[in-house]
């Protein structure tokens, strides 16, 4: 083989390496983002709307928090256009997070999940830095006007657990890896920022399709 | 160059490029909408700048960190890793001043290592020192520029 070709051999395998792998790679473990339905749905919204906002969210974080007031913006401007399905996300870092999703989904059997998840970010500063934050959560039922009896028991038993983990791992299935995520009509949305930035004019030209 | 110098300069080599082929792999593999969304935590870079460094960044990461690592353009690519380290410390270390939360840097995607903001500036200056020294004094230990028959490239 001449010097010439053996060079250009190993500049076409250099450039394989660099660029065709990844992009191979990227191809082959893209996932779908059709959003699966799951056991226990939680909807707000009008039921009718053409616009379906899913969130993966953790009750334990900042960001998250933050990104609410700009979701209300977006129901508020697309009145009757866009229904908000909540989707558990707890993040291993925040210690407090998977119990408080567990809470908020007790909450839910009582049909009180849109009030104590309110309450939740509301108090988050306070709940997240106790130590055992049970007592809080079960305060905060009360505030919700949950029956406190039932609701101790569930949060107890942990029966809510597996459908914690299912909400997750369908994020997980979206290849969400931070939270807020949202998709709007399948379009991946991440931060708060990035939604208050795009998701309006998407869900624009969505309306208009 | 030294036995010891040679080797050294391999190692520096490896580490430096590898931890930004890394930190671009990891990001290409993802979704770009997640980098998007990390790199919106800096709240002061310009939304407008977002939405394409987002696409471009991981690329420039694995394409410079890898050709650092298996010693292809060595010096062109130790110069750039050095302006990328340089770049992602001013981007930290403005975000720390401006008093920024941030959780996790984004830096490494989802692969599972989640490093602090102070972790990472640690991170990054070694890496760019390291990059800095190998644009100085080269590398001749199994490069694919000697391959290729060129030096000091």
């Amino acid at each position: 083989m001449s010097d010439f070709l053996k060079k250009r051999g190993f500049l076409f395998v250099a450039l394989i390496v660099l660029v065709a792998v990844p992009l191979g790679l990227k191809l082959l473990g893209s996932g779908s983002t059709e959003i699966k339905s799951v056991s226990s749905e939680k909807w707000k919204g009008a039921k009718s709307a053409p616009i379906l906002i899913t969130e993966y969210s953790d009750f334990q974080c900042g960001a998250c928090k933050a990104a609410q007031p700009e979701l209300e913006k977006i129901m508020k401007a697309f009145d009757g256009k866009v229904k908000v399905n909540f989707r558990h996300f707890p993040l291993a870092g925040h210690k407090h997070s998977l119990v408080a999703h567990q809470a908020a989904e007790c909450a839910n059997q009582q049909n009180k999940f849109w009030v104590y998840h309110d309450l939740l970010f509301e108090t988050q500063d306070v709940w997240g830095k106790t130590e055992n934050p049970t007592g809080n959560l079960i305060d905060y039922a009360g505030k919700a006007g949950i029956d406190l009896k039932e609701f101790a028991v569930c949060l107890e038993e942990t029966s809510t657990l597996p459908t914690v983990q299912e909400e997750r791992k369908s994020g997980e299935l979206l290849e969400v890896t931070s939270t807020p995520t949202f998709f709007i009509n399948g379009k991946r949305f991440v931060g708060g920022r990035v939604l208050a930035g795009e998701a309006p004019a998407w869900i624009q030209e969505e309306l208009t399709k | 160059m030294s036995r010891v110098k040679i080797y050294l300069s391999l190692c520096l080599r490896i580490i430096s490029g590898g931890i930004l082929a890394l930190a671009g792999i990891s990001k290409i593999l993802e979704p770009v909408e997640n980098f998007q969304g990390q790199l919106a935590q800096y709240e002061w870079l310009p939304m407008v700048l977002i939405k394409p460094l987002a696409h471009v960044l991981p690329w420039l990461e694995w394409i410079i960190g890898l050709s650092l690592v298996i010693g292809w353009q060595m010096r062109k690519a130790a110069v750039g890793a050095s302006l990328l380290y340089s770049s992602f410390l001013a981007v930290l270390l403005i975000s720390v001043a401006l008093g920024i939360s941030l959780e996790n840097c984004g830096c490494f995607g989802s692969f599972g290592f989640h490093p602090k903001p102070w972790q990472m500036i640690l991170i990054d200056s070694s890496s760019l020192l390291m990059a800095l020294y190998i644009w100085r004094k080269g590398s001749d230990c199994l490069t694919l520029d000697q391959l290729l028959g060129k030096t000091n490239v």
